[in-house]
């Protein structure tokens, strides 16, 4: 289990809402999948996004 | 950490969906966002997409722009006002709304479409809307239809058919709802 995020803005524990899969591409690594992570601050409502 | 959310002013900017000259699709989207401006608790802008440097050399979140990117982010909801060219939506609108796509995950989306002729833009509405499940946005079930664009509108901007002020009504109560209930799952329900 993911530790949950702190907000960087007020310190607040950060809610993960949701989770999609988001493909990319670069010249280096041709196409990307992946996995983020979508959070959202109660305190503030600042967000946030992480992969893994 | 409720009380916090409930305090925090909505906010839901309004998206001008095409370049093209002589557009009256901007009456439309100025209409929407003075609307919008009319309900307390709710922070609006305009942005127009005529307005944002939209290179053409790549595509996708490699030209976020940072500004327009902030006000997605900040967003609990959208409204789109799209003219629907050739039964689409135009390019350039895709072009923009490719450029982020973690910044809407979890937000409403409204659709105001446009056309000259007596359809109000259905087609566009219908097209876009599987591109915003896509992209994370909760569609409403309202939408707007400004057909015959020319007759709703003077060339100066002036609304000439009162009766979108309360279509506008129902469309933004249901938008607000959604906007409110989203940004509370956002914020407390995990997944």
């Amino acid at each position: 289990m993911k530790a949950p995020l702190t907000c960087p803005h007020c310190g607040a524990t950060m809610n993960q809402h949701a989770s999609k899969i988001v493909h990319s591409t670069d010249e280096a690594m041709g196409v990307r999948e992946t996995l983020l992570d979508l959070h959202t601050c109660p305190g503030c409502g600042g967000s946030a996004a992480t992969s893994d | 950490m409720q009380a916090a959310t409930q305090d925090r002013a909505l906010f839901i900017p309004v998206v001008l969906g095409t370049t093209r000259q002589g557009r009256m699709s901007v009456h439309a989207a100025q209409f929407v966002k003075n609307e919008i401006g009319r309900r307390q608790g709710i922070e609006t802008e305009l942005i127009d997409i005529a307005q944002l440097p939209l290179a053409t050399h790549d595509a996708g979140e490699a030209l976020k722009d940072p500004p327009f990117a902030e006000r997605m982010a900040r967003a609990d909801a959208l409204v789109l006002v799209i003219p629907e060219y050739n039964h689409g939506y135009p390019g350039l609108l895709k072009h923009v709304l490719d450029t982020c796509l973690k910044e809407y995950i979890h937000k409403a989306v409204g659709i105001a479409g446009v056309s000259a002729g007596p359809f109000g833009g259905a087609r566009v509405i219908q097209n876009l809307l599987p591109v915003m499940r896509e992209l994370g946005l909760v569609t409403i079930f309202w939408d707007v239809n400004f057909s015959s664009v020319q007759n709703v509108f003077s060339p100066e901007g002036k609304l000439l058919d009162e009766a979108f002020v309360r279509r506008i009504g129902k469309f933004l109560d249901e938008l607000v709802w959604m906007a409110k209930t989203l940004r509370y799952g956002r914020e407390q329900i995990a997944i």
